[in-house]
């Protein structure tokens, strides 16, 4: 029999660190079976460690609530350790008596010991121990403080079975509810005595809650809709308030005799939060802070872009010294696979960085202040103060953007935010902007990218109200937000964040441009020694031009919107490989806006073509991974098609407008 | 009075909360016999930000409606 533990505890106690602490490794990331919350495993010694979504209650309202109990319930892991934050252990100890309601062995880690005692707080740990039946471990799990006191008992509790028994002794409460709770045992007892027999005075609080998820079950087994109506009998219909209530009373008792918290202790949080939620200047700092998250971003990986793409050039001038200059492995490796590799790690630096920044701002507590100040805006268009932070994102990448709606509690925001991000105009299809737009508007391609930007965002705007008011309808989810200390990131938890984001962009979009620039390499020089007119690719642009003949466009102009579907950093990639064979950056402008129109077009309507052009561009799909990141958060095919195909919709109609508007005014 | 009518910074004592938002804003410690005071709003003016057992919480006024309060 293999051992099983599982970790929970609110959000922001530093449970990932606890997690990293105690089984040494940053532990094997997976999905819950048929939902898109993380499922993170790891092992101490011999202990399989299962992390628990971070959570305040175990309602069944909430999806990651669900699957932490259900956890419980059905997986029935051997040991539950829950993690307490010593600066806020009232609230915190809510969940603590849901999860001894339970009747697991458990273990309580009492973390953030450090800060508790920079805020005065003093607590009686044996005292505390004593009155909730538990034992519990002090630590201060950053500076591995108490981790291997926490490992030891948690080892104990294992082989201690006496130990392990005392730990599930409920916690009684007022002779009122006791005596409606064992009536309902008795009646569960003698009407389904097989159901969740182990967990009854769990089931008996669930249905004397009204809980909708244990009462649907119970109605599927024999007798148990008979339970239901005979405990209805003897209920006054308040049992879920005065449950909180009395949880709330045996939590102020204990506090009363293990906590003290010196007064008046102003915190540096309080201190900051007079700063950054300030009603002057909370939102221009806010901006700012954004800013800055660009700008080092940008500057940061500049550099790092520049190497790389430096030594990438040495390889190729290395290649062609060693090897034949019309080889054609010669050309696979130097445009195909080398140009491939360049475009894939060309933005490696760039989200790192971001992700980077993400982190830290995450790990210090700002992002929710972030959240706090902006909720107002987003609450207008029917969405969340985190959909903001999630657009931001959008400006550099859209999968981590559409990755971070995670962090939204209501499924109906969740959804909106993640469909409306793709019209966040994202750092890769920047230079198909700039490359036509220095060319077609010489002196003004700062306006013109800029207008592209921000139609953008009215989009996203628009696109939003209308999913929040048609399609999402009904009631937005109570706004909830912890506003925590902040806290110091440490460099070792910031770069842990950072790698488990980025992670992913490595794996999934660098395996598709990777792919994607090999695909059209081998297109281009197929079949094999043909000019570019006749080629493989050519072919594929022929094809698809038809469709885009409302818009006046070439078969060149269909190709890079095709293979931008795949990814917009291979559409310049497409024209250059096309038309120059040579990509001078120079001359490449003004031979892919001469290629643009399909033939007989006339030049006067051109401008209204191309800036048609970019405006596809910035509308459909950004990119292939783009949709497999909202399939893999939405869990659905169907908003998924909804993604892509409104995307298609939009972009076409709004350039064929811009087209016939163009060719009546100029 | 409702909580959404407390002034800033004035300590009260909750009596009753509407029972649409009970259990999940239970778990957040916002129960009746609760001390709660107002720190702040928000720039925008909404959402609030509360001091409830010893903690600071985020709630929009919306739901701030739905919380009966008591100055003491």
């Amino acid at each position: 029999m293999s051992k099983t533990l599982a970790l929970i505890g609110n959000p922001n106690v530093g449970k990932t660190v606890v997690f990293n602490e105690l089984t040494g490794e940053m532990g094997h990331v997976a999905n819950w079976p048929g939902v898109t919350v993380e499922k993170k495993e790891g092992k101490m010694d011999d202990i399989n460690v299962v992390d628990l979504p971070g959570v305040y209650c175990l309602s069944p309202v909430a999806i990651d609530e669900l699957i932490a109990r259900n956890f419980i319930i059905k997986d029935n892991p051997d040991v539950i350790v829950d993690i307490l934050d010593a600066t806020n252990l009232e609230r915190n100890l809510y969940l603590a008596f849901l999860l001894k309601e339970l009747e697991v062995p458990i273990v309580f880690v009492l973390n953030l010991m450090d800060a508790a005692k920079d805020r005065g707080i003093k607590i009686d740990v044996q005292k505390l121990s004593e009155l909730i039946n538990a034992p519990i471990v002090p630590t201060a799990a950053i500076k591995r403080e108490g981790i291997d006191e926490a490992r030891e008992m948690i080892k104990k509790i294992f082989e201690d079975k006496k130990l392990a028994e005392k730990s599930t002794r409920p916690i009684k409460y007022s002779k009122e509810l006791e005596d409606k709770i064992n009536q309902t045992m008795e009646i569960l007892g003698e009407y389904t005595p097989n159901f969740l027999t182990e967990k009854r005075r769990w089931v008996a609080i669930k249905i004397l809650e009204g809980d909708k998820e244990v009462q649907k079950e119970l109605t599927l087994i024999s007798n148990g809709s008979k339970v239901i109506e005979k405990v209805k009998s003897f209920c006054t219909g308040t049992e879920e308030f005065d449950l909180a209530g009395e949880r709330y009373n045996k939590i102020g008792e204990i506090i009363k005799q293990t906590y003290i918290r010196k007064k008046d202790v102003v915190t540096i949080s309080d201190i900051l939060d007079k700063v950054f939620l300030n009603k002057y200047f909370g939102i221009p700092i806010f901006l700012l802070i954004m800013w800055g998250m660009f700008e080092f971003t940008f500057r940061v990986s500049a550099p790092l872009v520049t190497l790389i793409e430096y030594l990438l050039g040495l390889a190729s001038q290395g290649f062609e010294a060693i090897w034949p200059e019309d080889a054609w492995y010669l050309s696979f490796v130097n445009d195909g696979l080398i140009g491939g590799f360049g475009a894939v790690l060309g933005f490696v630096p760039l989200i790192f960085m971001m992700y980077l920044v993400l982190s830290f701002l995450e790990d210090s507590g700002y992002l929710s202040r972030a959240a706090f100040n902006m909720d107002r805006l987003m609450y207008k268009l029917g969405l969340h103060g985190r959909s903001f932070v999630s657009m931001i994102l959008g400006f550099g990448c859209n999968i981590p953007a559409v990755m971070s709606c995670r962090a939204i509690e209501s499924e109906e925001d969740r959804l909106t935010t993640i469909l409306v991000n793709q019209n966040i105009s994202c750092g890769a299809r920047l230079p198909v902007y700039i490359l036509l737009g220095a060319f077609m508007w010489p002196g003004a391609t700062g306006t013109i990218v800029f207008s592209l930007y921000l139609l953008g965002i009215i989009i996203a705007i628009l696109m939003a109200l209308f999913f929040r008011k048609v399609i999402f309808k009904g009631e937005a989810a109570p706004f909830m937000l912890e506003l925590g200390d902040y806290r110091m990131p440490t460099a070792k938890y910031t770069g842990i964040h950072m790698w488990e984001r980025g992670r992913e962009f490595i794996k999934k979009a660098g395996l598709i441009i990777f792919t994607v620039v090999v695909v059209l390499w081998l297109l281009q020089n197929l079949p094999w020694g043909t000019n570019p007119e006749n080629s493989a690719l050519a072919f594929i642009g022929k094809l698809f031009q038809p469709l885009f003949a409302p818009l006046n466009w070439s078969w060149i102009a269909a190709v890079g919107i095709i293979f931008g579907f795949l990814a917009k950093e291979v559409v310049v990639a497409a024209f250059g490989l096309i038309l120059a064979g040579e990509e001078g950056p120079e001359g490449l402008g003004s031979l892919v806006v001469g290629a643009l129109p399909a033939v007989g077009i006339a030049a006067a309507a051109l401008p209204a073509l191309v800036y048609g052009y970019l405006v596809f561009v910035l509308l459909y799909t950004p990119c292939v991974a783009h949709l497999g990141a909202v399939y893999k958060e939405t869990g659905s095919k169907k908003w998924t098609l909804v993604s892509a195909t409104y995307g298609i919709a939009l972009g076409y109609i709004l350039a064929l407008i811009i087209n016939l508007i163009g060719g009546v005014y100029f | 009075m409702k909580l959404s009518e407390l002034p800033f910074n004035t300590l009260a004592k909750i009596i009753s909360i509407n029972e649409k938002i009970t259990t999940r804003i239970a778990a957040m410690g916002i129960v009746p016999g609760t001390d709660i005071k107002i720190i702040r709003a928000s720039p925008l003016g909404d959402p609030l930000e509360l001091e409830v057992k010893n903690y600071n919480l985020s709630l929009r006024k919306s739901v701030c409606k739905l919380i009966e309060v008591e100055r003491i």
